[in-house]
């Protein structure tokens, strides 16, 4: 142990120690009221990080769906596509299934409420979007990084999100798999048929509805042979008791029996200290950086924000950057902060407001630290509602643009939450 | 009371005061780490059946709750009247710890205490965290350069 580790230590000793701690006796905590008095109404919130492609993984959850009258303990099972009759030890008949507009099941959940699973965009960009009544509840994206512990390392990013509706479940499975099968806490479990969306590879995706308040244990995913290909304990993991709450979390797959393209070559990252910082400003508490950096043929680039655990950015290839989510939104000091990447004519980027004001910065080139294209980042005013975001050459003619601006702004507000909007080339 | 079992009690005994610490460390000093371990033994009581590995569960859901209590005093109505933790005299160490840990970010603070005081591997601070062992290493190696320059600067 160095020196330095070992004042580290002692310094976070001397100061735990100092703390003065009065421990309730057990029978008051036990017997008294909620230590916290929950909001009742839903919020949005952030999932508390995927597995093991936390880093790389943009995980938003709008949690919206409102108190139904289901019985608590009313647990019905719904899922779609339908759930396949079995008995012990039989396999399920899930047939073959492709789903060419990415709607890969769907359901009903609640007192009738639609629900959907939907898989859009191209590898490693894929963004999976749990919807409810057409509003979105929780979505998950990849990136280059998080794509690769799929495909290399046979992590499958799964996600639950719950409401007094029931549990939404989804996750990814090999394309090899016939059936996947989510186990509850009493002890019945739902089975789930896979499937497959044209150009993703190599993985199929399930999902399933389950009404009422129960509590998910496990989840397993099966070969025809019946062998359990992988498999995750949920239970084990904690969470927020008595409100809406999105889960993300990974499933191994055995890989013994699912060979892996790459063989767990994990795709290279750009190190932190090797990136260079291309602006910077000062907030309230503190200074923000945008920073990018290339290593080989992998790009990235990152804004730290003062006081927050969330950053934007993305790591990828110049192919890959531009085809996934590149324009964030974050809420860092009481406002926004906007950053992203933009293509190389872009000068300006234009931010516009509910009065008809605008907000503007003038993007820094990334050619420097090898990415052909160029990069924004600033603090919105205190109090801004935009309602447009578009990128413009130096001619003041606009080639990139955002949909969804107002709604997705409406999403951040609050510290560490931050979302990313796919960009469109301007008509 | 009579109903928990006795192993349950044994562990609030025993872990209660080190979850508050954690929960201490790990946050601002506006986070309510009584309440948030409070809360997490409830989570685990509710759970204790199934449970495997019941510190390392309180250890998560002590850090979720201050990861939660951080997203949701921004949109909630703000505690009001919270006293501040009550502190003995800290020694030179101590103090520079506690302000080197302000500069880093919940992330990486969390990583730091769950290594340098709870003494934890970094697999198993990868599964709490939810990232890969190779994250930690990373959120480690940054953090420790900024204590270091921190503590040095201290």
């Amino acid at each position: 142990m160095d020196e330095f580790e070992d004042r580290l230590r002692r310094g976070l000793s001397h100061y735990a120690a100092a703390m003065r701690v009065a421990r309730p006796p057990l029978g008051d905590l036990v017997s008294g009221p909620a230590p916290f008095a929950r909001p009742s109404q839903a919020r949005r919130r952030v999932v508390a990080g995927l597995a093991l492609a936390a880093t790389a993984v943009t995980v938003v959850a709008a949690m919206q769906l409102r108190s139904t009258t289901t019985e608590p303990d009313e647990a019905r099972i719904d899922t779609s596509p339908e759930t396949p009759q079995r008995s012990a030890g039989a396999s399920p008949n899930c047939p073959p299934r492709t789903a060419t507009d990415g709607i890969v099941a769907t359901g009903q959940i609640g007192d009738g409420r639609t629900w959907e699973v939907q898989v859009s965009g191209v590898p490693p960009a894929v963004r999976t979007a749990l919807r409810v009544d057409g509003i979105e509840v929780g979505a998950g994206y990849h990136d280059q990084i998080s794509w690769a512990t799929v495909v290399n390392q046979g992590f499958l990013m799964w996600h639950l999100e719950a409401s007094t509706d029931g549990v939404l479940v989804s996750g990814e499975v090999p394309r090899s798999a016939a059936w996947a099968e989510v186990g509850l806490a009493d002890g019945r479990a739902v089975t789930l048929c896979p499937t497959g969306v044209p150009g993703i590879e190599p993985v199929a995706y399930v999902g399933g509805g389950i009404s009422g308040q129960v509590d998910v244990a496990e989840v397993a995913v099966f070969d025809r042979d019946g062998r359990q290909l992988a498999h995750a304990r949920v239970d084990q993991i904690p969470v927020e008791s008595g409100e809406p709450y999105g889960l993300g979390f990974s499933v191994q797959l055995d890989r013994e029996l699912v060979p892996l393209p790459l063989e767990g070559d994990e795709w290279p990252s750009v190190d932190r200290d090797e990136m260079t910082v291309l602006a910077s400003g000062q907030l309230p508490n503190g200074e923000w950086r945008l920073l990018a950096g290339a290593e080989e043929d992998v790009v990235a680039y990152t804004v730290d924000l003062p006081g927050s655990a969330e950053v934007a950015g993305s790591t990828g290839t110049e192919e890959t950057l531009f085809t996934g989510a590149r324009w964030h939104i974050n809420w860092v000091d009481g406002r926004h902060f906007v950053s992203g990447l933009t293509r190389a004519d872009v000068t300006t980027v234009v931010v516009g407001m509910d009065d008809g004001s605008t907000v503007e910065v003038q993007t820094v080139d990334g050619s420097a630290v090898g990415l052909e294209g160029r990069l924004f980042a600033m603090p919105l005013p205190e109090g801004a509602a935009p309602t447009n975001w578009d990128a413009r050459t130096a001619d003041g003619t606009v080639v990139e643009g955002a949909d969804g601006v107002a709604d997705a702004f409406a999403e951040v507000t609050q510290p560490n939450v931050g979302t990313a909007l796919p960009v469109r080339a301007a008509t | 009371v009579e109903d928990i079992e006795p192993a349950f009690e044994a562990l609030y005994v025993g872990c209660y005061d080190r979850m508050v610490r954690l929960a201490r460390l790990t946050s601002a000093d506006t986070v309510p780490a009584d309440e948030i371990v409070q809360d997490a033994f409830l989570q685990l009581l509710r759970a204790w059946p199934r449970v495997e590995n019941p510190v390392a569960y309180l250890r998560v859901a002590v850090l979720n709750g201050c990861r939660s209590w951080g997203r949701r005093r921004s949109v909630a109505a703000r505690r009001r009247g919270e006293p501040p933790p009550s502190w003995t005299v800290l020694d030179g160490d101590a103090v520079a710890v506690r302000d080197a840990l302000a500069v880093l970010s919940p992330r990486q603070r969390a990583a730091v205490v769950l290594r340098y005081f709870e003494d934890l591997p970094e697999a198993e601070i990868a599964a709490i965290l939810r990232c890969r062992p190779g994250t930690v290493k990373s959120l480690l190696s940054r953090s420790m350069a900024r204590l270091r320059g921190a503590l040095d600067d201290g």
